[in-house]
């Protein structure tokens, strides 16, 4: 195969730094390749470069992150608009938890695919925010897209969290222009619920999971300290940007004694009813510009140059594909902007309608 | 601690390790008694980017933990996040069992026939150790113990009595080992004890401020505390001269005095909230069943056998009942050789002796069990004398050799033989005429010296019983 993947520095390449675009893991050296790296490897795909993440991925959490485009954070956010075209990988794997990196991409004229959650190990990556936390591929070409899909993607007994069934290969149905838009029932437009939802969720798995980094053991540790609580809090003071301690903040308050119940929990139940309430029943996607609907659920999506965002059932990849072909051959019906007008419609399968 | 006006209300959270062969979330193995940061991995050294894996073993040892002291088994268990910053806890946070635990609304039965009733047990991840240098004013971290699965046992507040916790505390210990849970040992630090104690005016319905005691580390330590602790809250009820607080003391069972730990208290939100790395494990009652039929037969029911079946006395059932190691033992030689009081004397008598004088504790005792079966039946054959046979167990015990090949290559077999006999009393008597002469003039007493002078001069091999009859003969 000729394509040749960049990976963002989350995901381990052993014996190489794996930072996470953090000061805290600078020196930090891979001890294994992480299950996709060996799966490309094993496939024969070049791995031809790493490029810094936002620092945990954190930089598209505190924005406009329901409808907005990104416009401001480090590396990869800015990754593309900065890379001349001709220099662009071809393929980008990242841990774009946040939505923050797809609508980077889509504004530099790039594709994205978010995997089902569970379908691609994450054995090997630096974690962020475990309940969303999952391997998605920025592409300049859909088709080479799910080419590495279907690499990296399938059951590994290393991730807790893979599902068993996971499919390996996409075959895409018919569609192309038997698709109709129609407003699907979705009550009303969840994207401002959506936004606090993420923030409260994400903050407080990321404030969890960045605890590990104290200046004991690896990582980042700060040169002078009275007592061990100065080596914690300057370790972590002088290592974390200002997204990831808003997060850590964030998330420890809203963890906190009878915070627990107000945010955290409220959180979580809306979560579930985002979920309960996606019933795809005769529609094959779902159409907005909100990414972290996908994140939330745990669903497949395809965002594509102009904002838009499929999201379709779990383990539907093969919807996407078709989804991705029907834009490429110019189906306006799928990328015309007016017919969306904000909202979140569905895409309805003229065959399963009938 | 005795005082008629008051009443001591305690709770008990039992700490047990599991015996799994590898940790709760990586393959590493979770075996006692290794160098330093010698059992690590990168996961359980709390590097990033490896999910947790369940340990399903772990898992099911918890679920015996419930069956063997009737608990209710949950359908669906979850694993929760316990956050806070200590350097023994390699990812500021411990893996555990908040929202749903494997186990909840058991009892354990005392003799009394009092009920003591477990809220619930849950699986969690052990930290590390600290270990502080005082030469280079360092300290240093090992990370040996961190992710192995520890169960905890948390019981309601029903005990009165220090005896009450003493008597709980050694029923869980013979149930977990006997099951093949834990191996329970408090010195190993493998079974750990935090009690809750608070005390009352005898009739009151509201229970008192409580302390929670920590770092006890033996039955007789627990004692103790109990009674020292009780008495620090009666005293200060009593004088009303401060109040009593709700706090964790650690106990020091060289001044035994407790101590005030307020320090980590202060800052002790853990901010719980359920692990969305690891997935719900669903328990269905298959499962349950599978692991109820892999249990052994439980210490109490072990005992019953032994005594009213197999017609052993209750001392020697108790004891070898009350250890699961003899219990094997026991039960793999009765499996050769079916002489219960044979194997059940063997056992108390010459294999507890020869392991004492090798340093080998009880419960550490390998043996190839149809060997020692062997032995036992040799010297019920009377191929062998017991000198003989305890030491051919000693060479069993240690060097896993074969009896019969054994004492055929060492000819140690017994000597009944008259001839041989005579000839080696002959010479005896004529070694010691003194004590001949004594013996002619009534004395009794050598004639036990005479005998040992016989059994010497066969280098042990005689069978005693020949000995003494052609001895008297001969002196007679
Ligand atoms: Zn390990």
């Amino acid at each position: 195969m000729g394509l040749s993947v960049v990976l963002e520095s989350s995901i381990m390449q052993k014996g190489l730094p794996a930072t996470a675009g953090s000061k805290m893991l600078e020196n930090f050296i891979a001890p294994v390749d992480a299950t996709v790296v060996t799966r490309l490897e094993a496939a024969g795909v070049k791995i031809s470069g790493r490029v810094d993440t936002s620092e945990f991925g954190a930089a598209g959490l505190f924005e406009d992150a329901a409808g907005g485009t990104a416009t401001q954070g480090d590396g990869s956010l800015v990754f593309f608009a900065k890379t001349a075209q001709e220099n662009r990988p071809l393929v980008l794997l990242c841990n774009d938890y946040t939505g923050g990196v797809s609508r980077a991409a889509v504004d530099a004229g790039l594709y994205y695919i978010q995997p089902s959650y569970g379908t691609v190990s994450r054995y090997g990556l630096i974690p962020s925010v475990g309940s969303m936390d999952q391997i998605g591929i920025v592409c300049e070409n859909p088709e080479d897209g799910f080419e590495i899909l279907e690499i990296i993607s399938g059951y590994d007994a290393k991730d807790g969290v893979m599902l068993p069934n996971s499919s390996k290969t996409y075959e895409p149905q018919e569609v192309s222009s038997s698709f109709e838009i129609d407003i699907a029932d979705m009550k009303s437009d969840y994207s401002g619920v959506y936004k606090q939802v993420m923030q409260i969720l994400c903050s407080a798995e990321l404030s969890n999971n960045i605890s590990r980094y104290d200046g004991i053991k690896f990582g980042y540790r700060a040169k002078e300290y009275k007592d061990l609580n100065e080596l914690y809090t300057k370790s972590r003071t002088e290592a974390f940007g200002e997204d990831v301690k808003l997060a850590a903040v964030t998330g420890a308050m809203v963890l906190y004694g009878d915070n627990y119940e107000r945010y955290y929990n409220k959180a979580m139940c809306i979560r579930r009813l985002i979920k309960e309430s996606l019933e795809f029943g005769e529609y094959d996607v779902i159409v907005s510009k909100c990414p972290i609907l996908s994140r939330l659920c745990g669903l497949p999506s395809l965002s594509v140059p102009g904002g838009r965002v499929y999201t379709a059932d779990a383990l539907r990849e093969d919807v996407l594909k078709a989804v991705s072909k029907s834009v490429i051959n110019g189906n306006t019906s799928l990328t015309d902007d007016k017919e969306l007008g904000g909202k979140i419609k569905a895409i309805r399968n003229q065959k399963s309608g009938e | 601690m005795s005082s008629d006006k008051y009443e001591v209300v305690m709770g008990l959270e039992i700490h047990v390790e599991l015996s799994t062969e590898s940790k709760l979330f990586c393959s590493c193995s979770a075996k006692f008694g290794a160098e330093p940061n010698e059992n690590v991995c990168p996961a359980c050294c709390g590097m990033p980017g490896f999910p947790a894996v369940v340990n399903k073993r772990a898992v099911e040892l918890g679920i015996a933990a419930g069956l063997v002291t009737n608990c209710e088994i949950a359908k669906v268990m979850t694993f929760d996040k316990k956050n806070y910053f200590y350097p023994d806890l390699p990812t500021g946070h411990q893996i555990t069992q908040f929202f749903a635990p494997v186990c909840t609304n058991g009892y354990v039965e005392l003799d009394s026939g009092k009920h003591i009733t477990i809220k619930q047990i849950h699986i969690e991840e052990d930290a590390g150790k600290l270990v502080h240098e005082p030469r280079t004013r360092k300290t240093l971290v090992d990370f040996n113990r961190a992710s192995v699965p520890l169960i905890e046992i948390v019981s309601n507040p029903d005990f009165r009595f220090a005896d009450e916790v003493n008597e709980y505390l050694e029923k869980l210990r013979l149930l977990l080992s006997f099951a093949g849970i834990s191996d329970c040992k408090m010195q190993e630090g493998s079974m750990r004890c935090d009690i809750n104690i608070s005390v009352r005016e005898v009739g009151a319905d509201k229970l008192g401020t409580r302390t929670e005691l920590k770092n006890i580390n033996s039955l007789k330590a627990i004692g103790r505390a109990i009674e020292y602790e009780a008495q620090r809250h009666i005293d200060t009820l009593e004088t009303g001269s401060e109040k009593l607080v709700q706090e964790t003391r650690g106990w020091d069972d060289d001044t035994g005095v407790s101590y005030s730990m307020r320090e980590k208290e202060e800052a002790a939100d853990y901010r719980y909230f359920p692990n969305p790395e690891i997935l719900p494990v669903y328990i269905d009652d298959a499962w349950i069943e599978a692991v109820r039929n892999s249990l052994p037969e439980p210490a109490h029911e072990k005992f019953e056998r032994m005594t009213a079946r197999l017609g052993l006395p209750e001392y020697d059932s108790k004891i070898i009942s009350g250890s699961q190691n003899l219990s094997r033992i026991f039960d793999g030689a009765l499996e050769c050789f079916d002489k219960a009081k044979d194997v059940s004397n063997w056992i108390l008598g010459e294999l507890l002796a020869v392991a004492k004088d090798s340093d080998i504790a009880d419960d550490d005792i390998s043996i190839d069990t149809a060997k020692f079966a062997a032995v036992i039946r040799l010297s019920h054959e009377g191929k062998i004398n017991r000198t003989v046979g305890k030491k051919v167990l000693a060479e069993v015990l240690i060097n896993d050799v074969d009896p019969e090949a054994y004492i055929e290559e060492n000819s140690l077999g017994m000597v009944s033989d008259t001839g041989l006999l005579e000839s080696a009393i002959r010479d005896v008597l004529s070694e010691n005429e003194k004590s001949v002469a004594e013996y002619k003039a009534g004395s009794q007493k050598v004639f036990s010296f005479l005998v040992g002078q016989v059994m010497k001069k066969t280098a042990g091999k005689a069978d005693p019983k020949s000995v003494n009859e052609l001895l008297r003969k001969m002196l007679d």
